[in-house]
């Protein structure tokens, strides 16, 4: 069998990379691609953890967090369309109205 | 005891009020009132001394005593009055004198504007004279010598707006003052040795410290006090301020400078007689000696008829003075009394001649007629004949002609004086006899004098005829009552029969005898002193008859060459350029010599103490003025630069720590993301931990 914790490193990794994704990257479909893998870090940690349950809560929890990711990523697609339509453009510093 | 006072406090209060009143009230009174209000005051003050002199004459000295300084450690200052026997004479003398003083000037100062302020000075003066007169505290005679100087000072500079009399009011003052600086040490003296100023304590520790006391600072006090008395009565070297005193209005000089201030110098003497050691009495013998004769040479060439007065009135105080040394107490009082009235006589008959060719000269337009000046008189003894009169009983009394009363107190004076040098001799050799010699020859000059005066004036034909224009005479009357009568009772008083009913012995007179009695010579300190003057008191009977026949020959001599030299001679010939005849004109060129050397030794140190002041002084000052500048620019930089600097680095910082917070606001959303991950981390740390 293999160990619980390199399922959960596998996932702390997913979610740090894409904390830095979101942090560092310029375009805005980028930083959805990055919310998404975060998505799916989180995906595999629910699973990992549902190996031990007889009553695989886990993965049925997996499965509402797909559909959910997916209705979220059109949402924020649609978003974004918007936002390029007001501000001509999709680089996130370039975006800076709410500055003071 | 008690009524006694109340009349003293009468007689200091109402001179004092009266000069108050008319002083303020001057320009609103007319004449005739301020000159009833004065000597109408003058008249109450001489009545109510004639009762003080009556009830107290003779009896025990009036007495009162009032601690007005109490200082811890040290004994008290009192005031009070201490009124003996020489104190009531001189009472009754000075309100006596004032009054008959005043009297003449309701007709001498009549239409001067300046008629309320004279009367007041007058009164005022009057005041201050008594105050010297009845305190028994050295202090407090030293305060009213001052105001007598002050009095002196406002009566002298009267007509003001005359340059020459400002400078002489300032003159007499300040000689006056160079005297009292003298009178203050010898003051301080006697308090640092004796403890106290009360003039019958003084008379009471004189007689019981023996050789406690250093006989230096006895001499020392002794010398300061006279120093007081030569100022005021102008003895040589102080005596220049007396014929620029002249400047005054003629009333004036017959109080002030002739019978009442100048003899407050010798009145002082009498008073602190008890304390004047031989020493001391032996350099005011000489002194007294030296003036006298200064004063008679001085009035020889002089053309002014009340410089020959004045100068006479300095060599008579000289007299006194010298009477005092050669410890002739009782004598020189006398004279001191007697001159007071004959010279007062003498002085306000020059100004009865003044005032009538004053008068006589008005109706002619445009003439500057110096009405003193005796070059322009001659035979007013027939225009005048009752001043005339008067003139030559008071002249003959000062030359010291037998049967008036100059001529006791003199004959006393010389006496004493020849019987001093005689006893002196052993001690300190043949200079003893200078003192005698100078007084014989004052005698001589005093006859020749007053000789060449009186036939000057009155005599031989008016010379006024030069300085008039054609065809113009003076018309020269009479004086009216104000002025005569003050004249008839000087007159009077210048007889022998007032004084003593013996004309040629005043010894037994009733005067001589109540002046005796102040004094208690029996002080272990003063053992020289009163061994000599025991001893002068023992030979005088052998001196008298050659007192006598000197004195007449000399002053027959004087009359006899005045006569020869002046009378009947058409062109009065004085030779001008003899350097003797200069040097009594110019008063010993004193003047001449105080200017050039103390004064000029006065200026200098005024200019070098102003150079230090400039130069020393200022530069510190300047110093002072550039350090605080330079010193406030130092402190503007460091405020301007390191505390600004400070308040706006701190304004910097936050400004930087406001940007950085604010940065979190820049509206990325990446950063927003970045804060909420580090909330999150801290989150879990702090509840992992």
């Amino acid at each position: 069998m293999i160990p619980i914790e390199h399922f959960l490193y596998i996932g702390a990794a997913l979610f740090a990379l894409g904390i830095v994704i979101i942090i560092t990257k310029k375009n805005a479909i980028m930083v959805l691609m990055g919310i998404e893998l975060l998505l799916n870090a989180a995906n595999i940690n629910l699973v990992a953890f549902s190996r031990h349950d007889p009553s695989i809560q886990g993965q049925f929890f997996a499965l509402f967090v797909i559909v959910v990711a997916a209705a979220e990523a059109s949402v924020a697609l649609a978003i974004v369309l918007r936002v390029y339509d007001h501000f001509r453009t999709a680089e996130l510093n370039k975006i800076k109205d709410l500055q003071e | 005891m008690d009524l006694s006072l109340i009349l003293l406090a009468g007689i200091f209060l109402i001179p004092l009020l009266v000069s108050l009143f008319l002083f303020s009230l001057r320009k609103k009174l007319s004449d005739t009132t301020i000159a009833a209000l004065g000597v109408g005051a003058s008249l109450i003050t001489f009545i109510l001394s004639l009762i003080v002199f009556i009830k107290h004459f003779n009896h025990s000295p009036l007495e009162y005593s009032y601690q007005w300084i109490t200082l811890p450690g040290v004994s008290d200052i009192s005031t009070g009055i201490f009124l003996t026997n020489i104190s009531l004479i001189m009472l009754l003398l000075v309100s006596g004198i004032s009054l008959l003083v005043q009297v003449f000037s309701i007709e001498y100062m009549k239409g001067d504007t300046g008629y309320g302020r004279y009367f007041a000075y007058l009164s005022f003066f009057t005041f201050s004279m008594l105050g010297i007169i009845s305190t028994n505290n050295l202090l407090i005679i030293f305060v009213f010598w001052e105001l007598v100087g002050f009095a002196s000072y406002l009566l002298i500079g009267f007509w003001f707006s005359k340059h020459s009399a400002a400078q002489a009011s300032k003159k007499a003052f300040i000689v006056n003052r160079i005297g009292d600086i003298g009178f203050l040490l010898g003051i301080l003296i006697i308090w640092s040795v004796f403890k106290t100023l009360d003039i019958k304590e003084l008379s009471v520790l004189i007689n019981v410290s023996s050789g406690t006391v250093h006989s230096s600072l006895i001499f020392f006090a002794g010398l300061g006090l006279f120093a007081g008395c030569m100022g005021k009565s102008a003895q040589f070297p102080l005596l220049v301020w007396l014929p620029d005193a002249m400047e005054g209005p003629t009333p004036v000089s017959a109080l002030i400078h002739a019978a009442t201030m100048v003899a407050a110098g010798v009145f002082l003497l009498a008073r602190i007689f008890f304390i004047l050691d031989l020493d001391v009495l032996t350099v005011i013998a000489f002194v007294g000696a030296i003036t006298a004769f200064m004063g008679g040479v001085a009035a020889l060439k002089q053309y002014d008829i009340k410089k020959v007065l004045a100068y006479s009135t300095i060599s008579q105080l000289g007299y006194m003075v010298m009477a005092m040394g050669v410890g002739a107490y009782q004598a020189s009082f006398f004279h001191l009394i007697t001159h007071a009235f004959f010279k007062a006589g003498l002085f306000l008959c020059a100004g009865a001649i003044i005032h009538a060719l004053h008068k006589s000269s008005h109706h002619i337009k445009g003439l500057h007629f110096d009405a003193q000046d005796m070059r322009l008189m001659g035979g007013l003894r027939k225009d005048l004949p009752f001043t005339f009169i008067i003139y030559c009983i008071t002249a003959a009394a000062l030359v010291g002609i037998p049967f008036t009363s100059g001529f006791l107190s003199k004959d006393a004076i010389i006496a004493n004086a020849i019987t001093w040098s005689n006893v002196m001799s052993d001690r300190i050799g043949f200079i003893s006899y200078l003192v005698p010699l100078l007084a014989l020859i004052t005698i001589f000059l005093t006859a020749f004098y007053m000789g060449r005066q009186i036939i000057l004036v009155f005599f031989g034909e008016s010379r006024s005829k030069e300085h008039l224009p054609k065809d113009e005479v003076l018309k020269i009357k009479e004086n009216p009552w104000p002025i005569n009568l003050p004249l008839i009772v000087l007159g009077v008083f210048s007889f022998f029969f007032i004084f003593s009913l013996n004309p040629f012995n005043p010894e037994h007179s009733f005067l001589f005898k109540s002046l005796g009695k102040e004094l208690s010579l029996s002080s272990p300190l003063f053992e020289n002193r009163d061994i000599i003057i025991t001893e002068i008191n023992h030979r005088l009977p052998d001196f008298h008859l050659m007192t006598l026949t000197l004195s007449l020959i000399l002053i027959a001599t004087g009359l006899g060459l005045a006569i020869k030299k002046y009378y009947k001679k058409e062109i009065i010939k004085e030779q001008k350029d003899i350097f003797l005849s200069k040097l009594s004109f110019n008063n010993w060129y004193l003047d001449v010599i105080y200017q050039k050397t103390v004064l000029k030794f006065v200026d200098h140190s005024a200019e070098f103490v102003n150079k230090i002041d400039r130069k020393i002084i200022d530069s510190v000052v300047h110093f002072v003025g550039y350090f605080t500048v330079i010193f406030s620019l130092v402190t503007h930089f460091i405020d301007k630069v390191l505390v600004d600097g400070l308040i706006n680095f701190s304004v910097i910082i936050t400004g930087r720590v406001g940007v950085l917070a604010r940065s979190f606001q820049g509206g990325k959303v990446q950063y927003l993301f970045v804060v909420a991950v580090l909330s999150l981390i801290l989150m879990i740390f702090l509840i992992a931990f």
